[in-house]
């Protein structure tokens, strides 16, 4: 007689299966690049780093602290979104101050200095209670301003603000095929590549 | 709507993230702490598994299970039950997965399936 798995069985066999060096690996740098954009375009600043990261949402995980649903998202994209919800957590929780990126080599260090500077006296002046339009909805309304037009992009983007995190759920919710989804992801990631260098300009511009 | 703008920036810069990364090099040192990482996951859920199977009472009768058994590890039992399945793909097992068994009912598994197999049931 055969037993039937409970779901914990069936999560940890999926779990051995699922878990290699490659795929670790490509979490690290995932999770790397996650960063490196979240400090240039907030005011976060990384206190871990990707190895420490994704080292305590596998434990969390382990512990029952986590709970993953195989059968919904693989192991990699589990992973991912588990360090990208605590990042979220912790950049909501992040000092609202106005954000110069210092990572940006072509930028004259005097200069972002004084941009800096000057950002914060125009901020002091403003004597206005309430701080400046989060860096995050800057971004997303610039983003939509760059896809105006592209349906499928501002369909993704819809999506994604009514919580939408993985590709089914995207594709149920906006009603696109699989080719139309991919075709449209691929244009959205490269929107958003084209606007990151220039989010710290908007975001200067709009607090002055 | 700053709360759902941050959900959505967010889910942008992973987007971003999980493409930028397919680009990334792959590096000894990024290979070394990746090992290490999945390592050290593995072995958390291999004692999770030992404690857990330590915790569950035995239904084993004292002196049914012979030495040779008795002296093999979990590890090496679990090896050998899945030898035994490839081996014998006929045979019906009671457990499709044995990692809930406590250490001693792993033994007597074991006991049951290599009799079984001596007496060419």
């Amino acid at each position: 007689m055969q037993t039937k798995d409970s779901p914990q069985q069936l999560w940890r066999t999926q779990f051995d299966k699922q878990l290699t060096d490659t795929l670790v690996e490509r979490v690290l740098k995932q999770t790397s690049s996650l960063i490196r954009q979240v400090q240039r375009d907030t005011p976060w600043r990384d206190q871990l780093g990707p190895d420490d990261r994704l080292n305590n949402i596998l434990m969390k995980l382990l512990d029952g602290k986590l709970n993953w649903d195989p059968d919904r998202v693989n192991l990699e994209g589990f992973l991912f979104w588990a360090i990208s919800r605590e990042i979220t957590h912790e950049v909501r929780h992040a000092k609202d101050f106005p954000h110069v990126s210092i990572d940006d080599e072509s930028r004259n260090q005097e200069r972002l200095a004084e941009e800096a500077s000057d950002v914060l006296v125009a901020q002091r002046e403003s004597k206005r209670e309430e701080p400046v339009e989060p860096c995050w909805s800057l971004f997303v309304r610039e983003m939509r301003m760059r896809a105006a037009g592209d349906v499928g992009v501002l369909a993704i983007v819809d999506a994604y603000a009514k919580r939408a995190t993985t590709r089914a759920e995207v594709m149920d919710l906006t009603g696109m095929s699989k080719s139309a989804y991919h075709a449209a992801y691929q244009r959205m990631v490269r929107v958003a590549k084209k606007l990151d260098p220039e989010i710290l300009e908007t975001i200067v511009q709009a607090i002055a | 709507m700053s709360e759902q703008d941050l959900d959505t920036y967010m889910a942008i810069a992973r987007a971003v993230a999980v493409e930028e990364a397919k680009t990334m090099p792959t590096t000894p040192d990024l290979q070394r702490r990746a090992h290490a990482i999945a390592e050290g996951a593995r072995d958390r859920l291999a004692a999770i598994r030992r404690a857990e199977r330590a915790k569950r009472p035995s239904n084993v009768v004292s002196g049914a299970i012979r030495d040779a058994i008795k002296a093999m590890s979990p590890a090496q039992i679990l090896g050998r039950l899945s030898e035994l399945r490839t081996i014998h793909p006929e045979m019906q097992f009671a457990h499709r997965s044995f990692e809930h068994l406590s250490d001693d009912d792993l033994r007597s598994a074991l006991e049951d399936v290599e009799s079984l197999i001596e007496r060419g049931d």
